[in-house]
């Protein structure tokens, strides 16, 4: 039944696309047919500076007649009747009519739209004019996002929204950015719920920044309420780029890069380590290695860490088409992103294929979105040792050691004897071959009807199939002492996401009088399948590459199921413009929940008053054109856990072998507890706000204020180990707090000829854990060293996950200072020495361990902020970014290996400066042994200031003239150079403070993670 | 055309709209629930198998497996751990704390354990068209390997939670911990059970390594000699003696056989624990039915110069402990030779003449080593580890008796594991107890070195503290009484308000 479903559903979209197509070509025909009429001619120009326009749509009223002016400002038009109007448009200027009334020129100005509050803002099912907004919303234009230096959308919108937190994933070409918006609510997921076109998408990472009209991001409940119980982290609408009516307009748009590393780390060469570990071991009573004397690369040996970087380049290219008529328009588009990632081997690229188009016919308007994107990426490999992966094992490689080695099976050498196991980088890079393609197809379709006098209904049909495949080979190789594998080994495996949504809605929007209604009921299904399957087979002969040749084979897959069911409704009422009240509600029905706990309800109230149309504000004669005053509050939820979770269920193939000779013996078992009465998390947000426009829009401020309080949180709180659950089941365990401010200003302004354009940004948000399931209960999150304990813990009255670790307090200068830290005489750290680390024994107890860890700070910033400049000047523009946070910590992982002279690696060049060979120096003494714990992995020793302002992007183009333009018949011809990541001002020296988290837990620890790169860009744009 | 598209479009909406139903009931299709598992005897026999593999799995720390064999053994005076492995190191050198995840990890795979060992005896009497002696026997094993736990539990933690059932409501999680007395009388409880139960004394060869009725009674015995019962221990360890052959037990000629790969399940072995590259791949990781049935020791536990991870070094006071009495014919103690390799003059170790490639101090470890290959290969070794040899009975055997005052009786038992080690046959006639309890306690020592039992050996005869300061081995100066047993893990402190942290700790 399904699948007939389906086909029936691919069938409709075909026979609609090729309809579509002959349409498309009816009318670029019509465009060129000439037809002996009468001509009017006419020059566009700017109302304030009297320049032309170029591109101004020019139509005749009614009709689908019309053209645009060229690069002059001037058109031509043939028009049958004298008596018409035409009508003048621009984007982000007011629409003029003007009758021809028999005249044979008509000349128009129009005036810029310069208030920005009468823009249309997009909402959940629907829009509304940005002065009846009564909820507290964020958004980006096109041109804000700086697509030609940004190929990833995520950092395109880094530092621009107030209250949008963006953090890198990792500097991995491909791997994209992580989003927060107004803090962490749940901790769990604090994923928004990105909606592109109104289809929801895992991620925003695959798309194309170039196709991206606008984007939205509502932050309260008022705003996000409609979403109900996907929205308590908020929403990102993403709108795509739309056709425009008018002749057909093509765009190219191309780039070139390089990338490179932003910074080394300063580790040592051969003869510097030698020298430190060997006084290590001697401090130790030990003779030294014998890789430190006689290394295999004498001198300086390997500087591993230029063995895996490379200047990395990167390529995009993009083709726009787009035009319309009044009942047809179509916007497409084809890119090709490739990037190089600045670790040798890895690569990331991208194709996106979109095409948008509406199409309207009395009542009735359809459209569609189709996205169309392969990615495909060559990652690191996971390997086995201490280095954990390629870029901590450049960095823990001991210089002597040599690269290559004829003899071995593979040809490279690496680590071996009595040294840690560290796995050679460059053999990784190139033994092992990890790639994973991603394919998705993405179609949204709508039909719409209007009828009566204000009604709308719309029925939404998407469909989303997402496929990942995953390749990973390893040859048989030897690397060193350390690491052997004898048989060629493929893993490979297949995960297929098919999602579908229908969604009913039917709208009343009506005014009456200074009254005026928006009413919206719907009902909506949303479902979700997921199936994988991966095997793997061993010893295969060389040159097979795929999973052939049965050798010890292992399959696996599983599938999973999910599907929410809502019903929704809205109310907006405004009175004047002036007295603005929104309520909404959404019920939502989850399969994720047991049967009596499905349904969960969220509802929202919000109201806005227009103070600054009051005649009392009015007479008040301030340069203030807009000001209006909104609150709202609402309670949002988040389903976000795996399916099934409150069934009890069997895991199979917990084997064991018996009997000889020796069989397997299956074994099935219900390995975890079930989520017991597990129901909806939820969030309620309060907010207040206003928005202030001044001197006739040029200068717009909007301010937030906040409190976002989350309860129930879905949380797979830790139960006793000793109830034998293999892992913990999700509970309702807790309340955790969010407040804070934020702040956006944007200014517009002309100086002689020069136009700029500041916006900037500042937010706040104060974290804290209000309450966890048992009260004493504390939640350990990761770690930053090799098996090494959680550096970062949740507790009550903290921000989720800080950090709590042991205070130090500097080094042990003399006998006197070791002496006098002492509990009755007794010694608090009896093995320590002078040079060695003083901890502080904060619980008191007269000994240094896990229990006197106390809080030092935590990963979420005090603030964060954003600014960025656009000015142009004649055909010269300029574009530059800047971004920031301050007031957060960061545990820097890598300098647990590093900067501890414990394990038998390479060392940060700060070991030269040690207390060792420098008693005045800060970093303690050097003993392989370690006696004093000065490298104990819980102490604040590795937590650094993470602040930092970041130069983000800074851009520079020339738009060629018109007239130079015009003579090789292109609309507009641009070229630039910029910078991404140019510039970082901090104190952190590790390699970069935008550090990427995997989980919630793992947040301001860097370790070991792919560092992220600076590109300096040169491109091109292209109209035609 | 258009018109026409447009309805299509509706009705077809309204056709998917009315088609898809409400229904939020998804069943999981990939895993069976709870309900409709626990049917069959094949279910339940299955669900025993699990409660084996806890015993080896990597990923849930197994008692057997790499990490907690290192953590028996690197406390010792015998070996130090890798310095560079943190948590195992921490242990070797009395550095560990409730933090530590090593300790943390074997304590959670015990009650991993239990659970799994409880849900099968729960499940039991549900099970429909079974053989009655069936479900007692599978019941009894399961209950046996409960008790395993317990005991292994009370020897690390002491003092900690009893869990006999499931856990019906969120409340249940959260249980406070018996006294260490009362874990005892678990552990005897389950073993009494599975020793009086229909279980077999002898499994045929498809079966072996299945828990039998002898190995409860051993077992029992055991727990009775760490409580210094002597004369209950003594009773059970007499029913597998004194009717060796009955029961199928005795020495192997060759104390090398034992550890040859050629001999497993003989008749030496009373429990022991089953390697074999069946199952999956994969090493670590993945799921379950992926992982591989071999274990990763030898690999860890060989020395660099054969690509080895070298995580568990023997000291040189195990070397001097085993080579300090030499044969009836003047060479090395052949339980020596099968446990260290060293510079002696012919040694080989891993086909090379142990002077040319390694250190010429360095001892390394030849037990449960593949080392007659060139190197651990893919670093899956099938070699068993033995839970519990006969040897050990004997041995028990004799102390048990030694500590009655019956050290007369305790000579022939020791003198087969002195004769199987060709040492001269000494005169102990006349021997007084404390004189056979040092050479009992000198002969467990050599015999059972890397088997994991020695710091349990050396703590009920209160000899620890002694033996670890005066060995120097390691970080001894750290060692104090509390590093007897593990602390409760920080986890179960942090999740458990019931729990309270150890005595000492």
């Amino acid at each position: 039944m399904k699948t007939m479903k389906n086909v029936n559903q691919m069938l409709r979209i075909k026979t609609f696309l090729t309809s579509k197509l002959t349409l498309s070509i009816i009318i670029l025909t019509s465009c060129i047919s000439l037809q002996a009429q009468n001509i009017i001619t006419g020059s566009v120009v700017d109302q304030k500076t009297s320049q032309t326009i170029i591109g101004a749509s020019v139509a005749v009223k009614g009709t689908g007649n019309a053209t645009m002016t060229d690069g002059d400002g001037n058109f031509k038009l043939n028009v049958a009747n004298p008596n018409a109007t035409l009508v003048f448009s621009y984007i982000g200027y007011t629409k003029v009519e003007e009758a021809i009334a028999g005249r044979k020129v008509v000349n128009v100005s129009l005036k810029e739209e310069n208030n920005a509050l009468d823009e249309v803002v997009v909402i959940g099912y629907g829009t509304v004019k940005k002065s009846d907004l009564t909820g507290a919303v964020g958004g980006l234009k096109a041109a804000q996002l700086d697509s030609q230096s940004n190929t990833n959308l995520g950092s395109a919108i880094q530092g621009k929204i107030a209250g949008v937190t963006v953090e890198s994933a990792g500097g991995a070409p491909g791997s994209g950015t992580r989003i927060q918006i107004r803090g962490a609510g749940s901790l769990n997921n604090n994923n928004p719920l990105i909606l592109v076109d109104d289809i929801a998408v895992a991620s925003m990472n695959n798309l194309n920044p170039n196709d991206i009209e606008s984007i939205q991001v509502l932050k309260d409940a008022s705003a996000a309420a409609i979403y109900g119980s996907r929205a308590a982290n908020g929403v990102i609408l993403i709108t795509t780029k739309s056709g425009k009516k008018g002749e057909m307009k093509v765009s190219f748009d191309s780039f070139y890069g390089i990338a490179s590393v932003t910074k080394k780390l300063d580790l040592l060469n051969q003869e510097q380590w030698a020298k430190v570990s060997t006084a290590a071991y001697s401090a130790a009573g030990k003779a030294p290695l014998d890789i430190a004397l006689n290394p295999q690369v004498p001198g300086a040996g390997i500087n591993w860490q230029n063995e895996i970087f490379r200047a990395a380049p990167t390529q995009n290219y993009s083709l726009g088409l787009s035009g319309g008529s009044d009942n047809l328009k179509y916007n497409m588009s084809l890119s090709y992103f490739n990037q190089e990632g600045v670790i040798k081997e890895t690569n990331y690229d991208r194709v996106n294929l979109r095409v948008k188009s509406d199409f309207k016919k009395g009542i009735f308007k359809i459209g569609e979105t189709i996205m169309l994107t392969k990615e495909k990426r060559n990652d690191l490999p996971g390997m086995s040792g201490q280095g954990r992966n390629v870029l901590g094992s450049a960095i823990s490689m001991i210089p002597g050691f040599a690269i290559y080695n004829e003899n071995a099976v593979g040809g490279y050498g690496g680590a071996s004897g009595a040294v840690t196991d560290i796995f050679n980088p460059v053999a990784a890079l190139n033994l092992f071959d990890v790639k994973n393609d991603y394919y998705q197809a993405l179609i949204n379709t709508f039909a719409e009807a209007s009828f009566f006098d204000g009604f709308k209904y719309k029925l939404n049909v998407g469909v989303t199939a997402s496929e990942h495949k995953s390749y990973n080979y390893t040859p048989r190789y030897e690397v060193g002492g350390f690491f052997k594998n004898l048989k060629n080994t493929l893993a490979e495996g297949s995960d297929l996401n098919q999602y579908y949504q229908i969604e009913n809605t039917l709208n009343y929007s009506k005014k009456f009088g200074k009254h005026s209604v928006n009413l919206l009921a719907g009902h909506t299904i949303y479902q979700n399948n997921f199936r994988s399957i991966s095997g793997s087979v061993q010893g295969m002969p060389d040159g097979i590459f795929v999973l052939a040749g049965a050798v010890q084979p292992a399959i696996s897959g599983y599938a999973t199921e999910s599907k929410l069911i809502s019903y929704l409704g809205r109310a907006i009422y405004s009175y004047d413009n002036k007295y603005i009240l929104t309520a909404t509600f959404r019920r939502d029905g989850s399969s994720r929940f047991s049967p009596e706990n499905k349904w969960g309800n969220f509802p929202s109230i919000s109201a806005a008053w227009g103070i600054g149309k009051e005649q009392f504000f009015q007479n008040l004669n301030l340069p203030v054109s807009e000001f209006k005053i909104r609150t709202s509050y609402g309670i949002l939820g988040n389903q976000e856990i795996g399916d099934y979770q409150y069934l009890g269920s069997i895991t199979s193939g917990i084997s064991y072998g018996t009997g000889e000779p020796n069989q397997l013996w299956i074994g099935n078992i219900q390995t975890e507890y079930p989520a017991i009465g597990l129901k909806w998390e939820s969030t309620s947000t309060a907010n207040v706000g206003f928005d202030l426009g001044l001197w006739n829009g040029k200068l717009d401020y909007t301010f937030d204020y906040f409190q976002k309080n989350t309860s129930d949180l879905l949380l797979r709180v830790p139960i006793p180990l000793s109830v034998g659950s293999s892992s913990d089941p999700y509970s309702n365990a807790g309340k955790v707090s969010n407040k804070g401010f934020e702040m956006g200003l944007t200014y517009n302004q002309k100086v002689g000829e020069v136009n700029f354009s500041i916006t900037s940004n500042i937010s706040s948000v104060k974290n804290r854990v209000e309450e966890l399931s048992t009260g004493s209960q504390v939640l350990a999150g990761s770690s930053g060293s090799y098996h090494g304990s959680a550096v970062t813990y949740s507790k009550v009255g903290y921000p989720i996950y800080s950090f709590f670790l042991v205070k130090t307090d500097g080094l042990f200068r003399t006998q006197e200072e070791l002496d006098a830290h002492n509990v009755n005489g007794n010694p608090i750290q009896p093995r320590a020495q002078i040079g060695d680390i003083r901890y502080v024994d904060f619980n008191g107890d007269g000994k240094i361990d896990a229990g006197d860890r106390q809080f030092r700070g935590s990963a979420f910033p005090d603030f964060e902020y954003g600014f960025r400049l656009q000015a142009d000047w004649k055909g010269i523009d300029m574009t530059l970014a800047l971004q920031g946070v301050q007031g957060n910590k960061i545990y820097n992982g890598n300098n647990t290996d590093l900067a501890t002279v414990r394990a038998n690696i390479n060392y940060a060049s700060s070991t030269l400066d040690s207390f060792t060979f420098n008693p005045k120096s800060n970093f303690p003494r050097l003993n392989i042994d370690d006696p004093n714990d000065n490298g104990a992995d819980y102490s604040d020793r590795f937590l650094e200031n993470g602040s930092y302002l970041r130069l983000k992007t800074i851009q520079l183009g020339y738009t060629f003239p018109n007239d130079l333009s015009q003579k090789l018949a292109i609309d507009k011809c641009r070229f630039y150079v910029a910078g991404d990541n140019l510039f970082t001002a901090t104190k952190y020296t590790g390699y970069n403070p935008d550090v990427s988290a995997n989980a919630l837990g793992g947040r301001g620890i860097d370790y070991k993670a792919y560092p992220l790169s600076k590109t300096i860009i040169f491109g091109m744009q292209l109209n035609f | 055309m258009k018109k026409k598209l447009i309805i299509l479009y509706f009705v077809g909406g309204l056709a998917l709209f009315s088609s898809c139903s409400d229904n939020l009931e998804l069943q999981n299709p990939s895993k069976v629930t709870t309900g409709s598992f626990w049917q069959t005897p094949e279910d339940l026999e299955s669900g025993l198998a699990t409660v084996y593999n806890v015993l080896v799995d990597n990923n849930n720390a197994g008692y057997w497996e790499i990490q907690a064999m290192q953590l028996k053994e690197n406390r010792t005076e015998n070996f130090v751990a890798r310095n560079d492995v943190q948590g195992r190191y921490a242990v070797s050198s009395y550095k560990n704390t409730p933090s530590t995840s090593e300790t943390t990890g074997m304590y959670k795979a015990m009650y991993i354990g239990i659970f799994r060992a409880n849900q099968v005896i729960n499940y039991a009497p549900q099970i429909k068209n079974i053989d009655e002696a069936k479900r007692a026997q599978i019941v009894a094993e399961a209950t046996f390997l409960r008790g395993l736990n317990y005991f292994n539990l009370v020897n690390e933690f002491g003092s900690v939670p009893i869990f006999t059932d499931l856990v019906k409501e969120s409340a249940d999680y959260f249980k406070e911990k018996s006294s260490e007395a009362d874990v005892w009388k678990q552990v005897i409880a389950d073993f009494q059970a599975a020793a009086t139960s229909p279980l077999p004394e002898i499994y045929p060869s498809a079966l072996k390594g299945r828990v039998t009725k002898n190995t409860a009674i051993a077992y029992l015995g055991k727990s009775y000699l760490y409580l210094k019962d002597w004369a209950k221990a003594e009773e059970q360890f007499s029913k597998l003696v004194n009717n060796e052959s009955a029961n199928g037990f005795g020495l192997l000629d060759d104390y090398a056989q034992l550890f040859d790969g050629k001999h497993e399940n003989s008749k030496e072995s009373v429990f022991e624990i089953q390697f074999s590259r069946q199952g999956g791949a994969t090493i670590w990781g993945g799921n379950p039915s992926e992982r591989s049935r071999a274990t990763t020791m030898a690999q860890e536990l060989a020395p660099g110069e054969v690509g080895g991870w070298s995580e568990l070094l023997p000291t040189k006071v195990l070397l001097d402990a085993m080579t300090k009495e030499k044969t009836i014919d003047g060479s090395f103690d052949p339980r020596a030779l099968a446990t260290l390799a060293w510079n002696y003059p012919g040694s080989t170790y891993y086909n090379f003449d142990f002077a040319s490639k390694f250190k010429p101090d360095a001892i390394w470890i030849r037990k449960n080593q593949n080392w007659w290959n060139n190197d651990e290969g893919d670093w899956k070794s099938e070699l068993n580890e033995y839970a519990m040899r006969y040897a050990d009975v004997l041995l028990m055997l004799a102390e048990a008796k030694t500590m009655q005052g019956k050290v007369g009786e305790a000579i022939p038992l020791v003198k087969r594991i002195r004769d199987r080690a060709k040492l001269a046959n000494i005169v102990m006639i006349g021997w007084s107890q404390a004189q056979m309890m040092d050479e009992i306690m000198r002969q467990r020592n050599v015999e059972f070195a890397r088997e994991g039992i020695h710091w349990y050996d050396l703590r009920r005869w209160g000899t620890l503290e002694q033996v670890i300061k005066t060995s120097q081995v390691g970080g001894y100066l750290n060692y104090s009484a509390k590093y007897n047993y593990f602390p409760i893990p920080e986890s179960e402190l942090n999740n458990n308000p019931k729990m309270t942290q150890n005595a000492n700790w």
